[in-house]
Protein backbone atom coordinates (compact mmCIF):
# COMPACT_ATOMS: atom_id res chain seq x y z
CA UNK A 1 0.00 0.00 0.00
CA UNK A 2 3.10 2.16 0.82
CA UNK A 3 4.26 1.40 -2.32
CA UNK A 4 1.12 2.20 -4.30
CA UNK A 5 1.35 5.88 -2.69
CA UNK A 6 4.91 6.58 -3.73
CA UNK A 7 4.24 5.35 -7.22
CA UNK A 8 1.01 7.98 -7.12
CA UNK A 9 3.01 10.62 -5.32
CA UNK A 10 5.70 10.06 -8.60
CA UNK A 11 3.39 9.75 -11.35
CA UNK A 12 1.51 13.28 -9.47
CA UNK A 13 4.66 15.07 -10.16
CA UNK A 14 5.52 14.00 -13.65
CA UNK A 15 2.05 15.30 -14.16
CA UNK A 16 2.28 18.52 -12.85
CA UNK A 17 5.64 18.88 -15.07
CA UNK A 18 3.57 17.42 -18.10
CA UNK A 19 0.28 20.24 -16.99
CA UNK A 20 3.10 23.02 -16.99
CA UNK A 21 4.82 22.01 -20.39
CA UNK A 22 1.43 21.56 -22.00
CA UNK A 23 0.30 24.60 -20.99
CA UNK A 24 2.88 26.88 -21.50
CA UNK A 25 3.64 24.84 -24.96
CA UNK A 26 0.77 27.19 -27.17
CA UNK A 27 2.68 30.63 -25.48
CA UNK A 28 5.69 29.38 -26.66
CA UNK A 29 4.87 27.68 -30.17
CA UNK A 30 3.09 30.80 -31.06
CA UNK A 31 3.80 34.17 -29.18
CA UNK A 32 7.27 33.90 -29.10
CA UNK A 33 8.24 31.67 -31.77
CA UNK A 34 11.43 30.39 -31.80
CA UNK A 35 12.40 30.26 -27.72
CA UNK A 36 14.48 27.99 -28.16
CA UNK A 37 15.28 24.64 -29.79
CA UNK A 38 12.73 22.51 -27.55
CA UNK A 39 9.24 24.53 -28.67
CA UNK A 40 9.80 25.28 -32.03
CA UNK A 41 7.25 27.71 -34.14
CA UNK A 42 4.02 26.13 -34.77
CA UNK A 43 4.95 24.18 -38.11
CA UNK A 44 1.86 25.93 -39.88
CA UNK A 45 3.02 29.25 -38.85
CA UNK A 46 6.05 28.68 -40.50
CA UNK A 47 4.85 27.33 -43.24
CA UNK A 48 3.00 30.04 -43.90
CA UNK A 49 5.14 32.65 -43.65
CA UNK A 50 5.71 33.42 -40.24
CA UNK A 51 4.09 35.41 -37.42
CA UNK A 52 5.52 38.57 -38.60
CA UNK A 53 3.05 38.23 -41.73
CA UNK A 54 -0.07 37.96 -39.93
CA UNK A 55 -2.35 40.46 -38.82
CA UNK A 56 -2.75 41.20 -35.14
CA UNK A 57 -6.59 39.94 -35.41
CA UNK A 58 -5.09 36.90 -36.84
CA UNK A 59 -2.46 36.82 -34.62
CA UNK A 60 -4.44 36.67 -31.61
CA UNK A 61 -7.01 34.13 -33.47
CA UNK A 62 -4.37 31.85 -34.28
CA UNK A 63 -3.23 31.47 -30.60
CA UNK A 64 -6.37 30.86 -29.62
CA UNK A 65 -7.28 28.06 -31.83
CA UNK A 66 -3.40 26.44 -30.91
CA UNK A 67 -4.59 26.43 -27.31
CA UNK A 68 -7.67 24.80 -27.68
CA UNK A 69 -5.99 21.17 -27.94
CA UNK A 70 -3.56 22.13 -25.27
CA UNK A 71 -6.23 23.38 -23.32
CA UNK A 72 -8.24 20.04 -23.17
CA UNK A 73 -5.17 18.29 -22.76
CA UNK A 74 -4.49 20.34 -19.53
CA UNK A 75 -8.00 19.54 -18.39
CA UNK A 76 -7.54 15.81 -19.28
CA UNK A 77 -4.06 15.94 -17.01
CA UNK A 78 -6.31 17.95 -14.63
CA UNK A 79 -9.06 14.85 -14.40
CA UNK A 80 -6.00 12.47 -14.05
CA UNK A 81 -4.85 14.67 -11.04
CA UNK A 82 -8.26 13.96 -9.37
CA UNK A 83 -8.49 10.62 -10.22
CA UNK A 84 -5.36 9.99 -8.53
CA UNK A 85 -6.71 11.81 -5.24
CA UNK A 86 -9.31 9.48 -4.97
CA UNK A 87 -7.16 6.38 -5.33
CA UNK A 88 -5.07 7.85 -2.86
CA UNK A 89 -7.84 7.95 -0.68
CA UNK A 90 -8.65 4.42 -1.31
CA UNK A 91 -11.88 5.12 -3.15
CA UNK A 92 -10.98 3.38 -6.13
CA UNK A 93 -14.67 2.12 -6.98
CA UNK A 94 -16.43 5.07 -6.02
CA UNK A 95 -19.01 6.63 -8.07
CA UNK A 96 -16.72 9.72 -8.25
CA UNK A 97 -14.26 7.72 -9.72
CA UNK A 98 -15.95 6.47 -12.26
CA UNK A 99 -17.83 9.73 -13.63
CA UNK A 100 -13.96 11.51 -13.70
CA UNK A 101 -12.70 8.15 -16.00
CA UNK A 102 -15.79 9.11 -18.45
CA UNK A 103 -14.81 12.83 -18.22
CA UNK A 104 -11.22 12.00 -19.11
CA UNK A 105 -12.70 9.46 -21.80
CA UNK A 106 -14.82 12.91 -23.21
CA UNK A 107 -11.48 15.44 -22.61
CA UNK A 108 -9.27 12.87 -25.22
CA UNK A 109 -12.14 12.40 -27.37
CA UNK A 110 -12.40 16.32 -27.75
CA UNK A 111 -8.79 16.28 -27.82
CA UNK A 112 -8.12 14.35 -30.66
CA UNK A 113 -11.41 16.14 -32.33
CA UNK A 114 -9.30 19.42 -31.60
CA UNK A 115 -6.31 18.14 -32.60
CA UNK A 116 -7.66 17.66 -36.25
CA UNK A 117 -9.91 20.63 -35.87
CA UNK A 118 -7.02 23.27 -35.28
CA UNK A 119 -5.26 22.80 -38.14
CA UNK A 120 -8.10 23.15 -40.42
CA UNK A 121 -9.05 26.94 -38.39
CA UNK A 122 -5.33 27.93 -38.52
CA UNK A 123 -5.00 27.33 -42.10
CA UNK A 124 -8.24 29.26 -42.68
CA UNK A 125 -7.03 31.99 -40.30
CA UNK A 126 -3.69 31.99 -42.03
CA UNK A 127 -4.85 32.17 -45.56
CA UNK A 128 -7.60 34.44 -44.50
CA UNK A 129 -6.33 37.62 -45.94
CA UNK A 130 -5.24 35.86 -49.05
CA UNK A 131 -6.91 37.15 -52.22
CA UNK A 132 -10.21 35.17 -53.27
CA UNK A 133 -8.96 31.60 -54.88
CA UNK A 134 -5.72 31.56 -52.85
CA UNK A 135 -7.24 30.93 -49.63
CA UNK A 136 -6.85 26.97 -48.56
CA UNK A 137 -8.98 24.62 -46.92
CA UNK A 138 -7.16 21.93 -45.12
CA UNK A 139 -8.04 18.82 -43.60
CA UNK A 140 -5.91 16.53 -42.49
CA UNK A 141 -6.33 12.63 -40.03
CA UNK A 142 -3.53 10.72 -39.21
CA UNK A 143 -2.23 8.10 -37.38
CA UNK A 144 -0.80 9.93 -34.35
CA UNK A 145 -4.09 11.40 -33.89
CA UNK A 146 -5.84 7.92 -34.52
CA UNK A 147 -3.67 6.67 -31.71
CA UNK A 148 -4.75 9.98 -29.36
CA UNK A 149 -7.81 8.23 -29.34
CA UNK A 150 -6.21 5.12 -27.27
CA UNK A 151 -6.25 6.58 -23.79
CA UNK A 152 -10.08 7.76 -24.84
CA UNK A 153 -11.03 4.34 -25.32
CA UNK A 154 -8.98 2.76 -22.35
CA UNK A 155 -10.26 4.96 -19.89
CA UNK A 156 -14.31 4.68 -21.41
CA UNK A 157 -13.83 1.10 -20.45
CA UNK A 158 -12.28 1.57 -17.15
CA UNK A 159 -15.02 3.66 -16.33
CA UNK A 160 -16.90 0.63 -16.96
CA UNK A 161 -14.89 -1.85 -15.28
CA UNK A 162 -15.46 0.74 -12.27
CA UNK A 163 -18.88 1.15 -12.85
CA UNK A 164 -19.57 -2.80 -12.60
CA UNK A 165 -17.07 -2.94 -9.41
CA UNK A 166 -19.16 -0.45 -7.49
CA UNK A 167 -22.28 -1.72 -8.00
CA UNK A 168 -20.51 -5.47 -7.26
CA UNK A 169 -19.66 -3.49 -3.55
CA UNK A 170 -22.52 -2.22 -2.88
CA UNK A 171 -24.52 -5.19 -3.54
CA UNK A 172 -21.86 -7.02 -0.86
CA UNK A 173 -22.42 -4.03 1.36
CA UNK A 174 -25.94 -4.83 1.64
CA UNK A 175 -25.36 -8.56 2.71
CA UNK A 176 -25.36 -9.22 6.02
CA UNK B 1 -40.86 -10.08 -0.85
CA UNK B 2 -41.89 -13.88 -0.84
CA UNK B 3 -38.85 -14.37 1.61
CA UNK B 4 -39.94 -12.90 5.24
CA UNK B 5 -37.40 -12.99 8.03
CA UNK B 6 -38.93 -13.87 11.18
CA UNK B 7 -35.99 -12.67 13.50
CA UNK B 8 -38.05 -10.85 15.34
CA UNK B 9 -40.43 -13.08 16.41
CA UNK B 10 -37.33 -15.94 16.99
CA UNK B 11 -36.10 -13.01 19.70
CA UNK B 12 -39.19 -12.54 20.97
CA UNK B 13 -39.81 -16.48 21.65
CA UNK B 14 -36.09 -16.90 22.65
CA UNK B 15 -36.48 -13.52 24.68
CA UNK B 16 -33.21 -12.14 23.59
CA UNK B 17 -32.25 -8.81 22.77
CA UNK B 18 -31.50 -7.76 19.71
CA UNK B 19 -28.31 -5.61 21.70
CA UNK B 20 -27.40 -9.01 22.89
CA UNK B 21 -27.33 -10.83 19.60
CA UNK B 22 -25.46 -8.37 17.47
CA UNK B 23 -22.74 -8.61 20.06
CA UNK B 24 -22.63 -11.88 20.32
CA UNK B 25 -22.64 -12.67 15.80
CA UNK B 26 -20.07 -9.34 15.90
CA UNK B 27 -22.20 -7.18 13.40
CA UNK B 28 -23.85 -3.48 14.70
CA UNK B 29 -27.62 -3.10 16.28
CA UNK B 30 -28.15 -1.11 12.87
CA UNK B 31 -27.33 -4.24 11.17
CA UNK B 32 -29.38 -6.51 13.02
CA UNK B 33 -32.41 -4.02 12.46
CA UNK B 34 -32.07 -3.95 8.86
CA UNK B 35 -32.35 -7.50 8.72
CA UNK B 36 -35.23 -7.81 10.65
CA UNK B 37 -36.65 -5.82 8.73
CA UNK B 38 -35.82 -7.55 5.88
CA UNK B 39 -34.12 -4.64 3.84
CA UNK B 40 -31.04 -6.35 3.16
CA UNK B 41 -30.17 -8.15 0.14
CA UNK B 42 -28.77 -11.59 1.68
CA UNK B 43 -27.64 -13.07 4.61
CA UNK B 44 -24.18 -14.83 4.94
CA UNK B 45 -24.08 -18.71 5.66
CA UNK B 46 -21.94 -17.33 8.75
CA UNK B 47 -24.47 -14.91 9.92
CA UNK B 48 -27.16 -17.39 9.88
CA UNK B 49 -24.64 -19.78 11.47
CA UNK B 50 -24.23 -17.44 14.59
CA UNK B 51 -27.95 -16.64 14.63
CA UNK B 52 -28.83 -20.24 14.57
CA UNK B 53 -26.44 -21.32 17.25
CA UNK B 54 -27.59 -18.18 19.35
CA UNK B 55 -31.07 -18.77 19.67
CA UNK B 56 -31.03 -22.28 19.64
CA UNK B 57 -32.70 -22.77 16.00
CA UNK B 58 -32.59 -23.77 12.42
CA UNK B 59 -32.90 -21.48 9.71
CA UNK B 60 -35.83 -22.23 8.32
CA UNK B 61 -36.94 -20.55 11.82
CA UNK B 62 -35.97 -17.27 10.88
CA UNK B 63 -36.18 -17.19 6.97
CA UNK B 64 -39.65 -18.44 5.66
CA UNK B 65 -40.90 -18.16 2.21
CA UNK B 66 -44.65 -16.97 1.36
CA UNK B 67 -46.52 -17.28 -1.63
CA UNK B 68 -47.15 -13.23 -3.19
Amino acid sequence: MKSIATNLKALSWVIYLLLVIVGVSPFLHFVFPGFNSLFPPHELLTQYGGLERLEIWQQIGGFFVAAWPAALLCWALILILRLMALLKAGMWFDKRSETICSQFSRAMMWFVAAQVLHKTLLVLIFTATRPAGERILFLAFNLEDAFALLPAIFALIFAHIVSLARQQREELQQII
Amino acid sequence: MPITVRLDVMLAERKVKSKDLAAHIGITEANLSLLKSGKVKGVRFGTLEAICKYLNCQPGDILRWDEE
